[in-house]
């Protein structure tokens, strides 16, 4: 198997775009990398974690011109996610250009592979994850390959199946690609790719070109960096792949505007390009200022498999009637609250799991005003709270109970 | 009916009238402020729940105002001088909002104290009125709060609050858009520009998504 190794330092800076658009936050991204080695590119760990940035990537390569243009604006809001990207290389497996649109769970995807008649579209539709406990992800793709050369055109249907646990601030998901039926009728071959494929016919492996993936990500923090770590494994596969894959993605904010992204391990071959399993370590710095690290891991949504760790206050009814206000998210030693609700006495709220606080009262509907105060700090609005305050100064949380 | 009787109808009438006041006031005192408020302010702040209760103003609020000053180590007179400020706004949001939840009008007094004129607010639930039927403004009310906290431009909030209500837009849509602002401000955006902006977008029929994470990445795609 030839193994691919790629250490890649890449600097660059974020000019943001933000005051010229008024509030989306975006910026432009412009960094240099200097490639010791070729591989595939490797931006898992920094573009789920810079959810606010359009950006474009040019890159220098040591061996090769490369340019990669690639952006992203991922709109945790909203739920609006933007993704494209093109890359033009010497290099073959650079030969790539793709452009996915994805608003709310719905992706409309289309890439041109490096057989430069082959063009691919994809439509994804259904659920996607959003890092709540238990969630349960299917999601059903049609594509389509027209193939230039022939002009017939391959169709295809696939099954995407997840499932994500959260337990504190570890979320794992697992997840199975299964593409059951791709037919393509040329060379009178009838054959079934299991993941989406970048058809080549020059590509002799297509041969064999059923395979089952099966991969599994557990993403955890740890005080403000996002850890993820992938396992994943093909049955079935071609001779020349690699049966296993792991890697581990790191993203640290180092503080001020400035972020180390870091990864390292073995990523899954791609057969239809003719791509073995690589080995790939990468280190990255980037530079942005449209994004606040630190706290800002925390306000800012990452690539949909850590929740985002906002802290979180909110009213819960349960099936009896019983009402409880829940503080989520929050580390301390003690957590009081105080408000309209418990007649402007502080009581104490009982811890339950690791970061979450809880108090079971009768809360009535209308309009409460509330504060709370950590480990005898001042007393704050609860996080996520619309504001409000009058002349007794400070602002307090205003909390809406409906009847 | 004779004098003897007039005179002692008189005499029992000028002693029963006091009595029955001082019933009254007894009944007023609210007994969760009874050992929380120095006996000067609670006799004050009874006065003006008096005052309110009279005036068909809700005196829940009062009361919570009071209380809230009292545990916030408030000096008294400015407790009082709040619930009297608060009793004034109620009345005065009632009168704009008309037949309203106690919930609509302390919604409706906190944005007087931050600055909507009495004559928007009524504006604000004519446009409601007009166009969403009956729906109340507390949510609407909430939005224009929070985004004053946060630094939106008042006339900008309000502005946002009444285009968006012409807009037929619905609870949860001003709900996201709360957020959305926020996310915009905390992201480094001029609050003003974040309000407008998101206002623009979200005033658009059928515009404002739900707020879901985006999707993740795929090998597949």
């Amino acid at each position: 198997m030839k193994q691919l190794l790629r250490v890649k330092v890449r600097l660059g800076m974020t000019v943001v775009l933000a005051s010229a658009s008024g509030m989306r936050g975006l910026a432009a991204q412009a960094a240099f990398a200097t490639t010791v080695d070729v591989g595939a590119p490797s931006d898992a760990s920094t573009s789920g974690v810079l959810p606010r940035l359009l950006g474009g990537r040019a890159t220098l390569d040591s061996r090769a011109w490369a340019l990669a243009l690639s952006g992203q604006s991922l709109r945790a809001a909203d739920g609006v996610a933007t993704t494209f990207g093109s890359a033009s290389s010497t290099r073959r497996f650079l030969e790539n250009s793709s452009l996915r649109l994805s608003v709310g769970g719905d992706v409309l995807a289309a890439s041109r592979g490096n057989d430069p008649t082959a063009w691919r579209g994809a439509v994804r539709a259904g659920p996607t994850s959003s890092g709540r406990a238990g969630q349960f992800d299917a999601y059903a793709k049609l594509g389509r390959i027209i193939d230039g050369a022939d002009g017939r055109g391959l169709h295809g249907f696939g099954l995407q199946f997840g499932r994500t646990f959260s337990r504190g601030t570890i979320t794992m998901r697992a997840e199975q690609t299964s593409f059951a039926i791709f037919q393509a009728p040329v060379r009178d071959t009838t054959y079934y790719v299991l993941e989406f494929p970048f058809h080549s016919r020059r590509t002799p492996t297509l041969a064999r070109s059923h395979y089952v993936d099966a991969t599994t990500q557990i993403a955890w923090r740890v005080r403000g960096s996002e850890w993820a770590l992938d396992l994943g494994a093909r049955s079935g596969g071609i001779a020349t792949e690699g049966s296993r894959w792991a890697r581990i993605d790191a993203a640290l904010p180092l503080g001020g505007p400035v972020l180390l992204a870091l990864q390292l391990g073995t990523r899954p071959g791609i057969p239809e390009l003719g791509l073995p399993t690589m080995r790939a370590a990468a280190v990255a710095l980037r530079f942005a200022n449209a994004w606040r690290f630190g706290g800002g891991l925390d306000s800012v949504a990452t690539n949909g498999v850590v929740a985002p760790r906002v802290a979180r206050f909110a009213l819960v009814r349960s099936s009896d009637g019983a009402t409880s206000v829940v503080l989520r998210r929050v580390r301390a030693a003690v957590v009081e609250v105080m408000g309209d609700f418990t007649g402007w006495e502080a009581v104490r709220m009982e811890p339950h799991g690791r970061d979450e606080w809880r108090l079971a009262l009768r809360v009535a509907p209308g309009l409460h005003r509330v504060l709370l105060r950590v480990d005898g700090g001042d007393w704050r609005p609860p996080p996520d709270l619309p504001l409000t305050s009058d002349e007794l100064d400070d602002r307090v949380g205003l909390l809406l109970v409906p009847s | 009916m004779s004098a003897l009787a007039r005179s002692v109808r008189a005499v029992f009438a000028a002693a029963i009238i006091p009595l029955a006041s001082v019933s009254q006031l007894a009944v007023a005192q609210d007994a969760r402020l009874v050992g929380r408020l120095a006996p000067p302010t609670l006799a004050a702040i009874t006065g003006i729940l008096d005052s309110a209760r009279v005036a068909g103003v809700p005196t829940e609020p009062l009361v919570q105002r009071a209380l809230e000053g009292a545990s916030r180590n408030v000096p008294p007179e400015r407790i009082v001088a709040t619930v009297r400020a608060w009793s004034s706004r109620l009345k005065t949001a009632r009168t704009a909002l008309g037949p309203s939840s106690d919930a609509e009008l302390v919604a409706g007094a906190s944005a007087l104290y931050l600055g909507l004129a009495p004559a928007r607010l009524e504006r604000l639930r004519r446009t409601f009125q007009t166009v969403h039927g009956s729906r109340d403004l507390v949510l609407p009310l909430i939005v224009l709060a929070d985004m004053i906290e946060r630094g939106v431009p008042r006339d900008t909030a309000i502005s946002v609050i009444e285009t968006l209500g012409a807009a037929r837009v619905s609870d949860e849509s001003f709900q996201i858009l709360r957020q959305s602002v926020v996310q915009d401000i905390q992201a480094g955006a001029a609050p003003g520009a974040a309000a407008s902006t998101r206002a623009r977008l979200y005033a658009k029929p059928g515009a404002v998504p739900p707020i879901r994470q985006p999707p993740p990445e795929s090998s597949g795609v």
